[in-house]
């Protein structure tokens, strides 16, 4: 099924259509919306929430640009206000925290796919978030400060912390798989 | 150096994240599924399209005033004495039995005789004597008219009768149309040939003997027979012999009139009997009562199905009968005989012919293949010998089935006939009523085509088969209908309905998992006709 007919069906509300355009990019988008979550039950939540406001406004999609595009930007929106609502204090590291400092290149990860998911969902909320829409999804730090309401020095800090986090735990794991 | 922007730490992650799928919950999908009702689909789709709606709202309310604007008559109001320069005045008429002649004077040249009698005298000449005057008549605005002692406004004609004889006189005036009448500024003119002076036997030196009745046959208006209760006045600037006279009422007797002091203020917009009659303008209340109708009315209609499950176990069933059906437009065309009784309660009924429509989309599955999967997930770390984190992992297997899903859509639709027996309320506002009505309505017939899904994956219950859910038989609705209706003229009334009905009992057999219950909402539109 080409992607206009899946959304041209959507938007007359067609079940079938809804269904086919859900098998299509739920996968990508449960990925998405894991990345942003600490498990399961709350990246489930974040993507039925960012379903049902894909399909309220697809009549909005004005086919200029990527529909997977699009989608996504619809869910990482809704995973930040889900966010929002729960209060997430992304200002609970201050700027007197932030040092610059390098991360050294891991010779080799052979982590999979699913292993770096769940290191990610381990990751203190503040960092996973400004990590993900930084690292994966390219916003600028400005861009970050704007969606979450911090300052640009705040978003540099988590995510100066959220890759050292990391770095540690990858080496770790390639050194115990070297043992 | 530390580089911020090409940071192998984010190359990892982004390499092997941004295009990573992972397969979602089940559950994920049903639970989408059922958060967008039909209420929150319909509220979506008016606020996207806000614009269609206000304009669909708009073209409806130029249809519906172009079909109220077709029923009325614009023609101006034309009064009896609108264009009336003479300052008429009418002094004396004559019961001949029931029928009273009035004249006018122009001059004003009348003479009393006695408490009783006037003569009147036109051009000069008198030629009439009234022995005995119960009434004047108004002809004009700002007209006083005096009997002995006591002064009388009259916002009528024909004077202020008591509704009994305004009852009357409407009677008389039904059976007439304007086109019958040759119209003066609306009055009817006919030819009476007058009793003149001379012809007059005198009872003494001052008075004369009434005169004896004119021919019934000769009082005609547009060639019909006047009866002898229709009142007249004489048109000024004839001949003395052949009179015109003007038609001003209609009064079943004079001795039952009564005439009514009213304010000059309402005398002074004097209103003719008979304009209630020629009058296109004036607003005519009409009255249902008393009469069988007969109405015809067709519209859409729309299904709301309320399906609960019988049981706790038959949860998924249900989510998956859910998902599958949309309810989409259908219709309907009813033939009602209504009957109005005196105090606008009514009773209907008739036949209501429905066709409703569902929409099935589901899915058929064949398997294809089937594998095991290993999957590891990091639960967490411990601390090493070293101090350093050692992570653990938990290894489940699952077994994956490929499947070959392809899409299916089918129309169910659901014929029936109902006969409502409903007991309704209308008031009536002029042209315009506003009524409510509800009741019961028995579907006598009933058949349906399609498809429901089983409970089985692949399984579907198809109607007209062995194993079709519904059961047939009559089935009890409850109705509730109300509307609004616009008097086109005596005869016909358009109506527009909506209407609500809500089934009293299950759809299905006795054994089936799931309990049905519609309900159906729709708006009429038709005709109602006085049989």
């Amino acid at each position: 099924m080409e992607e206009r007919e899946l959304i041209k069906g959507c938007v007359n509300e067609d079940k079938v259509y809804q269904r086919a355009l859900y098998e299509r990019y739920s996968g990508l988008m449960f990925s998405v919306c894991l990345r942003y979550s600490k498990h399961r039950a709350e990246a489930q939540d974040m993507m039925q929430d960012g379903f049902i406001k894909v399909f309220d406004n697809i009549s909005k999609f004005s086919f200029n640009g990527s529909f997977e595009g699009w989608i996504r930007r619809i869910m990482v929106n809704t995973c930040l206000n889900y966010y929002r609502k729960i209060g997430a204090q992304l200002e609970k590291i201050g700027v007197e925290d932030y040092q610059v400092g390098s991360t050294e290149p891991l010779a080799e990860s052979n982590m999979g796919e699913k292993d770096l998911m769940a290191i990610i969902q381990q990751l203190p909320e503040g960092y996973r978030i400004v990590f993900n829409l930084y690292a994966i999804e390219g916003y600028s730090h400005k861009e970050i400060g704007k969606e979450l309401g911090i300052t640009e020095s705040t978003s540099r800090s988590q995510l100066s912390k959220a890759r050292k986090w990391l770095q540690n735990v990858l080496m770790k794991n390639n050194q115990e798989t070297n043992v | 150096m530390y580089n911020e922007g090409d940071n192998h730490i984010d190359e990892l992650f982004r390499s092997a994240l941004k295009g990573h799928e992972e397969t979602p919950p089940a559950s994920a999908w049903n639970n989408i599924a059922e958060t967008r009702s039909f209420g929150h689909i319909l509220l979506n789709q008016i606020a996207l399209n806000w614009k269609n709606f206000l304009f669909m709202t708009i073209g409806f309310m130029f249809v519906g005033a172009a079909i109220v604007g077709y029923g009325t008559d614009s023609k101006k109001e034309v009064t009896a004495f609108e264009s009336s320069n003479t300052h008429y005045e009418v002094y004396g008429g004559h019961d001949f039995g029931g029928m009273l002649l009035a004249y006018n004077s122009p001059e004003g040249n009348v003479t009393k005789n006695g408490s009783s009698s006037y003569y009147g005298n036109a051009m000069g000449r008198s030629f009439e004597s009234f022995s005995s005057i119960s009434k004047m008549i108004n002809l004009t605005p700002n007209s006083t008219y005096k009997k002995q002692t006591n002064t009388y406004y009259t916002n009528k004609s024909v004077g202020p009768f008591n509704s009994k004889n305004e009852e009357s006189q409407q009677n008389i005036v039904d059976t007439k149309n304007d086109e019958e009448l040759n119209t003066d500024k609306n009055i009817a003119v006919v030819t009476y040939k007058n009793v003149g002076r001379e012809q007059l036997a005198k009872n003494d030196e001052n008075t004369y003997k009434a005169p004896a009745l004119p021919a019934k046959k000769k009082l005609k208006v547009a060639g019909r027979q006047v009866p002898n209760n229709v009142v007249f006045s004489v048109e000024e600037n004839t001949a003395l012999t052949e009179k015109s006279i003007r038609l001003l009422g209609f009064v079943p007797s004079l001795k039952t009139h009564k005439i009514n002091k009213v304010s000059r203020s309402k005398a002074a917009e004097p209103i003719m009997v008979d304009s209630l009659y020629f009058n296109k303008t004036m607003k005519k209340q009409f009255s249902l009562k008393n009469h069988v109708y007969a109405s015809f009315k067709f519209g859409p209609e729309f299904m709301i199905k309320e399906l609960t499950n019988s049981s706790s176990e038959n949860g998924a069933y249900l989510n998956k009968r859910n998902q599958s059906e949309t309810s989409l437009i259908g219709g309907n065309v009813q033939a009602n005989l209504t009957y109005y009784f005196y105090n606008n309660v009514f009773v209907e009924t008739g036949f209501r012919y429905s066709q409703l429509r569902e929409r099935i989309s589901y899915t058929q599955s064949e398997v294809i293949g089937e594998r095991t999967v290993y999957d590891s997930t990091l639960t967490g770390y411990i601390v090493g010998p070293t101090g350093d984190p050692i992570p653990i992992y938990d290894i489940t297997s699952r077994t994956e089935i490929d499947k070959k899903v392809s899409n299916r859509e089918q129309t169910n639709t659901y014929q029936m006939i109902d006969v409502p027996i409903l007991l309704g309320y209308q008031v009536d506002l002029q042209r315009w009523s506003i009524y409510f009505k509800s009741g019961i309505n028995a579907t006598v017939y009933a058949k349906n085509k399609g498809l429901v899904l089983g409970a089985s994956e692949n399984s579907s219950l198809e109607f007209d088969s062995d194993n079709d859910p519904y059961q047939s038989g009559i089935m009890l609705n409850l109705e509730v209908a109300g509307g609004i209706s616009y008097q086109l003229d005596e005869n016909i009334s358009f109506l527009l309905e909506p209407s609500f009905r809500s089934n009293m009992s299950n759809f299905y057999k006795g054994d089936y998992p799931l309990i049905e219950k519609r309900k159906i909402i729709g708006i009429n539109t038709g005709i109602r006709i006085k049989l």
